[in-house]
């Protein structure tokens, strides 16, 4: 709970009061909106199973896929339930660089790990590419964690 | 409104408050509202309703798992409601002498 010396209904704050509620409140919330540490693993695992699924045999691929896209939106709706809050990777500010470059990421590491399967390659790349992929989102998820929150302290993205 | 006047529904503590946890993320789930703010669920229902007829706030209602979860935004005008404000607010306190703030 804050405590200011004011009213918090009506009483119209100061405008240093007003400043000083605006910078407690962003980094209440900064600090309240930490993602706790098994979310990186689970957006990793899913992000990286995408790619690692097309190792399957064909029939198998698409279950493989739904599968990860189940893991990704269970973590995502835990995540949610953990917080108190809903947030889009899209959102304005830091964190949309950092969500669009994801998206190129994975995408172009997907579509290798489909094209190395479709010229007869061994299942052991889209795995090797999985992992990798897996690395990769679970340490951007964190860099986008870390963003939004310094977009919540600089008031950036609101 | 000039640009030294502030938004009278911004401009209450509680309010203001709301609006800024609210821009910082797309959705927020009521309970956490009032986690946050230490009001109890009446005077947060009531001051809510005032930025939701301002058109600043929307009001989503979800059932998860049987339970009813009621889930708060700030809208494109409350958005726009919050930068105008803080502009203001920055103004303000530049234009006012330190030893008066």
């Amino acid at each position: 709970m804050l405590h200011t010396s004011f009213d918090p209904t009506d009483d119209a704050p100061t405008p240093t009061d007003a400043h000083a509620l605006i910078a407690r409140t962003r980094a209440r919330m900064a600090a309240r909106a930490a993602t706790p540490w098994w979310y990186p693993i689970i957006y990793g695992a899913g992000v990286g199973g995408l790619a690692a699924s097309l190792a399957l045999p064909v029939r198998l691929a698409p279950l493989g896929l739904a599968a990860c896209l189940s893991v990704l939106l269970g973590g995502y709706a835990a995540w949610q339930a953990h917080t108190g809050l809903r947030v889009s990777g899209w959102r304005a500010g830091a964190t949309r660089h950092i969500a669009l470059r994801m998206g190129l990421i994975m995408l172009s590491v997907i579509a290798l790990a489909g094209l190395s399967r479709a010229r007869g390659g061994s299942p052991l790349i889209p795995v090797a590419l999985g992992v990798l992929l897996g690395v990769i989102a679970a340490q951007t998820s964190k860099a986008w964690d870390r963003a939004w929150r310094a977009d919540m302290l600089s008031g950036e993205g609101a | 409104m000039s640009a030294l006047q502030l938004d009278p529904v911004m401009h209450a503590p509680l309010r203001l408050q709301l609006c800024v946890i609210l821009s910082t993320c797309d959705e927020a789930e009521f309970a956490l509202l009032r986690d946050e703010t230490g009001v109890s669920d009446s005077v947060l229902s009531k001051q809510l309703r005032q930025l939701e007829d301002a058109g600043y706030v929307a009001v989503r209602k979800a059932t998860v798992a049987s339970r009813q979860r009621t889930w708060l935004s700030l809208t494109r005008a409350g958005e726009r409601a919050l930068r105008t404000y803080l502009r203001a607010l920055t103004r303000l306190t530049e234009a006012v002498p330190a030893s008066r703030r």
